[in-house]
């Protein structure tokens, strides 16, 4: 993880510079606003790293590691199907549909969604 | 349905394998199957837009037209937006989709409900694009970059349904892109350490980094621009205190960084491909990182050398940090020629592909430092050069990647193997028409031929060159038929490839062709960044297994 959170730092910071030195050069408001958000998009994911994972050492950042000394670790809970998300991409490109064609479908599309996303959650807990 | 994987304490015994149907597929989560529903998918756009661009090369072929100046608008529209958003970058995603879980030794990807969402966000984004053609006045006549004024004020759906695709599609990119982070962050295998990933998965880490930056501003202002059109809004429109260069800050924020976007996860697969077929670890493993995480700051920082001509961004600035790009790139080519140095070189398919992407790219990349000198843009702005040089960056580079990928990693996929001859022969007529095609737009463009012109004079000495270019454009059309036909044969011959029959380096090698579901039966130890090579070699001194006393023991499968 400490790879991962000295990736997104050094992007961070060397966004932050860049930011800086443009805006002091240029004085041109929508290139330096975007290199804002350039700096601050890194730093949020890397703050988050560095706070949660930092003194996180799995087997993955164990270089000695091994497949049979995790025997029994788990690794996660993975779907091996679900209808839920086509039935929310239906819903999601018909309701953006809704804006061009007429409102209608903006409700279809967001009835859609919404029962696909309360479809997610059930599947979630099950 | 969901399954609670752990790390097994033995080998499991091969689940037996059924064919998949259709509800299978629409509801599937696997990230090898949405991956093949992507590449499926990406490639069926990439034909559409062939199709597109040889009546587009038909129409410039000689002076005269035999489409309305409209029609060609809407192609050329088309066939740009289809080639950057459906093809190039998503189908490096869908490569991602499949092999990246495999490479760093996960089960799937970290979300794979997302996963299936991002696809079908993707294909309602293309379908919604394409559906623009019936729209009462036709796709939107605007070029892919879909500059205001000409976006707000062209009347009719066609561009409202094509600013709609495109938010479907980033939002996909996104989406695909936090899942690819999460995985290679959180579901590596042990010992799978960041500094043994594959060259693949570190671009697709910097890949993911640039999409997460550049889409979402180009979501923004695709929806100013929807504001505009239907709401009233006025941030485009000069009269009202908007500015048309706002826009090209904000879509360009985009579309530079898009470039490598399309074109890292193609360094990352070629550096994945040519120490395998030159039997030699890749040459400057962390340079080539750092070369990558390099490029895509710098190229954050380059968005507005699109724009020199417009008079109103710091020139100077934009074209130091465009020159700097070429210092991180020509490392690239430096691990590249270094990695091939003093190798035992095979010139399999897959390693022509990576050598014609070289070559190609290396064309694109100077007349990009050329291009970023901003005199020589001054003069070279919208012309064919510009057209000329995209192409070799994105065509020559990119699309030879494609298939050095498609021909190195079908036998994983399939479990068949693609017929090497014909994929030589392929390759060769794809180089020779691709050049034909691309290369004398350089000379058009130096002798003043604009881009996005439907028709040309008659007088001016351009239609032998035009002519050229038409001619490679049809042996390109050729070519890809040859990799059809190739494609069809392997299908129908199924004559197996074996699990590793490129005696490969990474993690994929050492599973099954086609992999089982959750990726692994079991998983050999990882002690460098070519895991199959050090299992398959462990006797070998070569190997970083070498050596290790009752390793074969406590490990084998």
């Amino acid at each position: 993880m400490r790879t991962a959170v000295k990736v997104f730092t050094f992007s961070a910071l060397f966004s932050g510079v860049v930011a800086l030195v443009y805006w002091l050069l240029s004085s041109e408001d929508a290139g330096s606003v975007l290199l804002l958000f350039m700096f601050f998009a890194p730093a949020f994911i890397g703050g988050y790293l560095a706070v949660r994972g930092w003194r996180l050492r799995a087997g993955e950042d164990r270089p000695d590691a091994d497949y049979k000394s995790e025997a029994g670790e788990g690794v996660g809970r993975f779907h091996v199907g679900s209808v839920w998300p086509l039935l929310m991409g239906i819903g999601v490109g018909v309701a953006l549909q809704g804006f061009i064609f007429g409102s209608w479908l903006i409700v279809a599309g967001a009835a859609l969604f919404v029962l696909a996303a309360v479809g997610l959650m059930q599947e979630s807990r099950g | 349905m969901s399954t609670t994987l752990e790390r097994p304490p033995a080998p499991a015994a091969p689940a037996p394998r059924r064919r998949a149907g259709l509800i299978d597929w629409i509801t599937t989560t696997d990230h090898k199957r949405i991956g093949i529903l992507y590449i499926a998918t990406t490639f069926t756009f990439f034909l559409a837009g062939g199709v597109i661009a040889m009546v587009m090369r038909t129409e410039l072929a000689a002076p005269g037209r035999i489409v309305s100046k409209q029609v060609y608008n809407e192609l050329f529209n088309i066939h740009g937006t289809t080639m950057v958003f459906l093809f190039i970058a998503p189908i490096g995603l869908g490569l991602a989709n499949y092999f990246l879980p495999l490479q760093v030794g996960a089960p799937d990807m970290a979300f794979p409900r997302l996963n299936a969402l991002s696809y079908w966000l993707f294909l309602a984004g293309g379908l919604t694009i394409y559906l623009s053609f019936l729209a009462p006045q036709g796709a939107p006549a605007t070029g892919w970059t879909f500059y205001s004024p000409l976006s707000t004020q062209t009347p009719g759906a066609g561009p409202d349904m094509w600013i709609m695709g495109i938010l479907l599609t980033s939002v996909s990119s996104i989406m695909t892109a936090v899942n690819l982070m999460a995985t290679t962050f959180l579901l590596r295998a042990p010992g799978m350490t960041m500094w043994r990933l594959s060259l693949f998965c570190w671009n697709m880490i910097v890949t993911s980094l640039m999409i997460l930056v550049a889409f979402p501003p180009l979501a923004a202002v695709l929806s100013m621009v929807f504001i505009d059109r239907h709401f009233g809004g006025h941030f485009f429109d000069a009269t009202h205190g908007g500015s048309v260069v706002l826009y090209q800050h904000l879509f360009w924020w985009f579309g530079h960084p898009e470039v490598y976007i399309m074109i890292l996860p193609y360094f990352g697969i070629v550096t994945d491909i040519i120490p395998v077929f030159s039997r030699k670890p890749v040459f400057g493993y962390a340079g080539f990182v750092f070369a990558s995480l390099a490029i895509a700051g710098l190229s954050m920082s380059v968005w507005a050398h699109h724009m020199f001509t417009t008079g109103a961004v710091l020139n100077p600035w934009f074209s130091a940090m465009s020159f700097l790009i070429a210092v991180p790139t020509g490392i690239k080519f430096f691990n590249w020629i270094g990695t091939m140095w003093g190798g035992k070189i095979s010139f399999s398919t897959p390693m022509l592909f990576s050598l014609g992407f070289m070559l190609n790219f290396l064309l694109g990349g100077i007349t990009g430092v050329m291009l970023a000198s901003a005199p020589i843009d001054f003069n070279a702005q919208d012309t064919y050069f510009v057209v000329a040089h995209m192409h070799y960056v994105l065509g020559g580079g990119s699309l030879f990647g494609i298939f050095a990928a498609v021909y190195y990693w079908w036998p994983k996929v399939t479990g068949f193997r693609l017929h090497e001859r014909i994929g030589k022969v392929f390759f060769w007529i794809l180089m020779a028409g691709f050049n034909l095609t691309f290369f004398p737009m350089f000379q058009l463009g130096l002798r003043g031929m604009q881009r996005r012109v439907a028709d040309y004079p008659a007088n001016v000495g351009w239609t032998f060159l035009n002519r050229l270019a038409t001619l490679g454009a049809y042996l390109m059309a050729v070519a890809v038929l040859v990799f059809l036909f190739d494609v069809v044969r392997s299908i129908r011959r199924r004559v197996s490839a074996g699990d590793d029959p490129w005696d490969g380096y990474t993690l994929e090698w050492v599973t099954s062709s086609p992999p089982p579901e959750h990726n692994f039966d079991w998983l050999p130890p990882i002690r460098s960044e070519r895991p199959a090579f050090d299992w398959h070699h462990r006797n070998d001194p070569a190997s970083a297994l070498y050596g290790r006393g009752g390793l074969e023991a406590s490990s084998s499968p």
